[in-house]
């Protein structure tokens, strides 16, 4: 029988090809299986107060500069060493990615009680303001507006991921959300980025919203 | 990954296989706990096209309906007239509301006269929450705009209830009759909602306040003030971010070549110092670059760069670790990597880098399904900063 394009057919030295691949993968598998989680970002890299003017910056060696290879001699890079995170669109599929990124990205540094509830709460208050769902739990961001309609500025809206950090500012922490929705017209958008924040004046006291700028 | 070399048939396969055995087990190293059986991911893509439907484009004149912008420019020509005190409305702002309001009348067909049919109702705010709503709206016109008389809609491109509209509302195009679903009137009925008694909408915090009592929402203020400053980068000029002129040495080569790639499609994983290659299997959602040759985002800097000279790690996190980083949008410079990620202030997080061409765009290849092209900077959340290697 005539094999098909994509048969294999035996060639001398097809044991060799075997052998490379199987020496790649186990090198590869080495590798992956001996890299460790990220490094912690610096002080630099957690988002600070809205207030804060440094509060978009990038982490990292702003001021550094760093000597780039000149060599394009040799082979195309591979990205074996590193991860291919997930661009956008990629739908739910990538939410867990996405999380994993963040938890890894900015260690956790809140009890995880108190972290579970500041991202429900994180997740509520983003709710209220984009649907306007749920608005009257949160008094003091949303109770001195006139009492005005709500026409729902979002819809199919979707948590993709969330963590709650604690801010630079003593008593207060942030939760980070990226979230997907439909705007009014119906353009969908994904890793849409919302930095809201709490506070408590006790030490063990409840989280509260702060007013959004 | 190396382009692969021509080679006699029988062999290519194999080494095809290999490539691409190496390839995947490189290249999907971080998601392998989100790798779905190929049902699972069929199940995501379904579900997802069904919510993912209408994903934005980087916004630009080109995406506006002649007559809308028509109507947008006339209206930012008239308003002085309306609301003397104004200063500041500019086409881009009433092209930013109503972006985000109607999609430009998008479905809708657009008479010369400005006339929209079918009309565009909104949801019927009765408070049943169909559509999100959950305040009830007694009827103010009697159907006239609505066309109920049992509750109001927010009606045509600008979404008007009609009881705003019946203050706000103007006529421009010279019938005599203000109507909220003629795009020349509401768009000059919005332009005098927004400039209220007298605004400046040059400055700041009186434009986000203009945005907001359009609706109570800071996530709505967020969204179409980022749709107001991608229609400004528009609005600096035809064939602004292609004009190379005042750039020059590695840095013009670099976008020399990245823009001559326009077009080419996106690939997962495709692309090295050799130009456009095969991706790999499969982004989270499913999406192969296994069939497809061309870019991903990073695979599209590492060829520009090449091509001056210059290597770059594979990875977008990885490139945000060569040169000085720029930490403002406002410096950035023509050549410099621009970057996107889902914790602005960790690299770890970065996900996608774009070359900055100038004029506030980058050339960047997007994500699957889109080709290599020229986006606002601020048409992406997240923004990580830049580098500059060059």
């Amino acid at each position: 029988m005539k094999p098909t394009p994509t048969e294999p057919r035996s060639q001398p030295g097809a044991p060799w090809l075997l052998l490379a691949a199987t020496l790649a993968l186990a090198t590869c598998s080495y590798l992956l299986l001996n890299t460790g989680p990220p490094s912690p970002p610096g002080p630099t890299a957690r988002p600070s107060s809205p207030d804060t003017p440094q509060a978009r910056q990038p982490a990292g060696p702003a001021a550094s500069t760093r000597t780039p290879h000149t060599d394009t001699s040799s082979p195309p890079p591979s990205p074996s060493t590193a991860a291919m995170l997930p661009p956008r669109g990629e739908g739910r599929a990538a939410d867990q990615q996405i999380q994993r990124l963040l938890e890894e990205a900015w260690p956790a540094d809140l009890p995880p009680a108190q972290e579970q509830q500041l991202r429900r709460d994180g997740a509520a208050l983003l709710r209220a303001d984009a649907t306007g769902i749920g608005r009257d739990h949160f008094p003091t961001v949303f109770g001195n507006q006139p009492d005005t309609a709500v026409a729902p500025a979002f819809s199919r809206l979707r948590i993709q991921a969330a963590i709650a950090r604690e801010d630079t500012r003593p008593g207060r922490a942030v939760v980070h959300l990226v979230w997907a929705g439909a705007d009014r017209g119906g353009t969908y958008t994904d890793n849409r980025i919302t930095d809201l924040y709490f506070r408590r004046t006790k030490g063990d006291g409840p989280w509260t919203p702060l007013p959004r700028p | 990954m190396r382009t692969p070399r021509p080679r006699p048939r029988r062999r290519r396969a194999k080494w095809g296989c290999l490539l691409l055995v190496l390839a995947t087990a490189a290249s999907c190293a971080a998601p392998f706990s989100g790798m779905l059986s190929a049902g699972a991911q069929l199940a995501h893509q379904q579900q997802e096209q069904g919510e993912g439907g209408g994903i934005e484009l980087g916004g630009s004149a080109a995406d506006i309906p002649p007559v809308m912008l028509a109507a947008y420019k006339k209206a930012a020509r008239l308003i002085g007239g309306q609301v003397p005190k104004c200063r500041g409305m500019s086409w881009p702002i009433l092209a930013g509301i109503a972006k985000v309001e109607s999609n430009h009348a998008a479905g809708r067909s657009i008479a010369r006269s400005g006339d929209i049919r079918p009309r565009i109702m909104g949801v019927l705010l009765n408070g049943s929450g169909q559509g999100g709503n959950t305040t009830v709206f007694p009827d103010t016109d009697g159907g006239k705009w609505d066309g109920t008389a049992a509750g109001e809609r927010a009606v045509g491109p600008f979404q008007f209830l009609p009881s705003t509209w019946d203050t706000a509302g103007r006529d421009a195009n010279g019938d005599r009759e203000r109507d909220p679903h003629n795009a020349f009137d509401a768009a000059l009925g919005a332009a005098v909602y927004l400039c209220g008694k007298g605004r400046d909408l040059r400055k700041r915090p009186q434009l986000e306040a203009a945005i907001f009592q359009y609706n109570h929402s800071r996530e709505y203020v967020n969204n179409v003030s980022n749709w107001i400053r991608q229609y400004r980068t528009a609005a600096t000029g035809p064939g602004k971010g292609t004009d190379l002129g005042g750039v020059s040495g590695r840095a013009k080569k670099v976008l020399e070549v990245a823009l001559s790639q326009r077009g080419v499609p996106y690939s997962w994983g495709g692309g090295n110092t050799q130009g456009p290659s095969r991706g790999v299997c499969c982004s989270p959602s499913g999406k192969s670059g296994a069939g497809i040759t061309g870019f991903d985002c990073s695979g599209l800097t590492t060829y520009a760069y090449a091509k001056a000279g210059i290597r770059l790690p594979r990875t977008a996190a990885a490139q945000a670790a060569r040169g000085q980083r720029i930490t403002s949008k406002g410096a950035l410079k023509p050549g410099d990597l621009v970057f996107y990620g889902y914790v602005p202030g960790a690299d770890s997080t970065i996900y996608h880098v774009g070359i900055y061409v100038g004029g506030g765009q980058m050339i960047n290849a997007a994500r699957p399904g889109t080709k290599v092209r020229l986006d606002p900077v601020d048409a992406m959340s997240g923004f990580a900063g830049g580098a500059r290697v060059l």
